[in-house]
């Protein structure tokens, strides 16, 4: 099925706002049937409080030299950005993940890290990774993204995909409560209508195209 | 079927040379009607009916160098406005753009906001390079090259708007004072711009401008300030110092006065301004608010010489 993509502009979503509440209001009143919602993981972390100040982040002996094998691009280049990534995910992966790592590179192989160490660590926004202002925040990945997306779909009504899409059309579905496949999730969200700017536009209403609607 | 709802308003530069423009695309789940009203050469509105106010009212400040800013308020159930403040008197078009989402497209074209820039002499500097890799920052991203990728978008947005932008390196790499500057020596270089970041003590970030050589004060202000605006970072101030490298020097001495300023928009030595570095959109934004700044400047001289 085609789908058309719609951007939804919100207002800044805050630390503990009810997700599912912002879906509502701005979702609520103009889905139709077959429509699903596309929430960036980003914005859910943020409602979910795990945007985490830096300077509240004392990074240990092993973040900090762990920190210093990734690319500085990425997303696991600061100290407090690996340190939260052992806390989440334990010092025994993510130094599991760095050797798988190294292999990896031997072989050419990239995100052999986040295969080993967990999908998971791979949603981290490192510092200034997250629009102001939680430009001074690192955002861990959203707790549990498919019972936040089936939570929404009972309370508003609409399929919903937590989703990490970026400008180079990657897209990750971490929660999915129906309605649509991964793969097509996939495909419509890889020019990432949400932009990765200041755009403000963290969720996508995707609307089936039907035929003579006029909404092709 | 539910009526249709406005759920997006943005703001981008689209286009390239001569047909690059500032458009504003105002988005909805269907069809609405609009009308367009000029209340002053740099102010107007765009009165939507029949769609909902979806998108939250909100002021956006969007600085792109011909847009200031842009309002978007409910007036009625099924009725809205967007207030748009322009810096410039600029022609306005608007079209729709049909499916779904409906858009509307309103655009200024941008060239003419820049008429001042064209055919300046300009020298674009950016600091270090090859063995001398300036400052280095908390997870070790170094001055040299983030100098060079400011350097290089500013030189870019230069030529677009017709100005004879020259840079002293294109690549990484050690270049001799001698040939970074003989071009102010030689040619008819109006402007030397250098680009920096700044390496301060723990806590300071944000942007500064120096002024290099006298008279050059009220450039640099203009500069800092676009800089200051658009980042939204501390502003560290605009202060005056005549050091300049020795080659520099003495391509002035032989060429006679011409204005240096040197901007810093972000301290490497602090992390947060070192995370920002890393975003090629923070580059972007920092290359138009300088070259909004150097616009700034020679549209206020052309008007003070308009005036005298």
């Amino acid at each position: 099925m085609s789908y058309a993509c719609i951007p939804i502009r919100t207002h800044l979503v805050r630390p503990g706002e009810d997700i599912a509440g912002v879906v509502e209001r701005y979702v609520g009143r103009i889905a139709e049937p077959g429509d699903v919602v596309a929430i960036s993981e980003s914005v859910v972390a943020i409602a979910q409080g795990r945007a985490i100040p830096y300077l509240n982040v004392r990074p240990g002996l092993a973040a900090r030299l762990l920190s210093r094998l990734p690319n500085k691009e990425g997303s696991m280049g600061t100290p407090q950005a690996m340190q939260l990534a052992i806390n989440e995910a334990g010092l025994p992966r993510v130094l599991l993940g760095v050797a798988a790592a190294g292999l990896g590179r031997l072989i050419g192989r990239r995100g052999v890290f986040f295969l080993v160490a967990g999908r998971d660590l791979a949603q981290i926004d490192d510092i200034a990774g997250t629009l102001p202002p939680y430009d001074d925040c690192i955002t861990l990945g959203p707790k549990d993204p498919a019972a936040v997306a089936r939570q929404i779909k009972e309370r508003v009504g609409i399929d919903t995909a937590i989703v990490d899409a970026n400008d180079i059309g990657k897209v990750d579905v971490l929660g999915l409560s129906g309605g649509i496949t991964v793969r097509e999730l996939e495909e419509l969200l890889a020019p990432n209508p949400a932009g990765n700017d200041d755009q403000k536009t963290p969720i996508v209403l995707l609307r089936p195209r039907r035929e003579g609607s006029g909404n092709d | 079927m539910t009526e249709p709802a406005i759920t997006n308003i943005r703001a981008s530069i689209t286009g390239e040379g001569a047909g690059e423009r500032s458009r504003i695309l105002i988005e909805a789940t269907g069809t609405f009607r609009y009308s367009l009203t000029a209340l002053s050469p740099t102010s107007g509105s765009i009165h939507i009916s029949g769609a909902v106010l979806g998108a939250p009212e909100e002021d956006i400040a969007v600085d792109d160098g011909l847009i200031s800013r842009l309002a978007i308020r409910r007036v009625g159930p099924e009725e809205a406005v967007v207030d748009i403040q322009l810096e410039l008197p600029a022609p306005v078009e608007a079209s729709t753009e049909p499916g779904l989402p409906f858009g509307l497209a309103v655009t200024f074209p941008r060239p003419a906001a820049y008429r001042w820039l064209a055919g300046k002499y300009i020298l674009i500097d950016p600091g270090h390079g090859g063995r001398d890799t300036g400052g280095r920052g908390p997870i070790n991203l170094l001055e040299k090259n983030l100098t060079l990728k400011i350097a290089r978008q500013v030189h870019q947005y230069l030529l677009g708007y017709g100005a004879n932008s020259t840079l002293t390196r294109a690549s990484d790499g050690n270049v001799p004072g001698v040939r970074r500057f003989g071009p102010v020596a030689l040619g008819r270089m109006e402007l030397v711009l250098l680009v920096h970041l700044g390496v301060e003590k723990k806590g300071t970030r944000g942007v500064r401008t120096v002024f290099r050589t006298q008279g050059a004060h009220d450039l640099a202000a203009a500069v800092n300030s676009r800089l200051v605006r658009k980042t939204g970072f501390p502003n560290r101030g605009v202060v005056g110092d005549s050091s300049l490298p020795p080659a520099l020097r003495r391509a002035l001495k032989f060429r006679g006065p011409v204005p240096v300023i040197e901007i810093e928009p972000a301290c490497i030595s602090d992390q947060l301004d070192e995370g920002w570095l890393r975003s090629p959109v923070f580059i972007e934004k920092v290359a138009l608010a300088t070259v909004n700044g150097l616009r700034d400047f020679y549209a206020a001289c052309e008007g003070k010489r308009a005036s005298s």
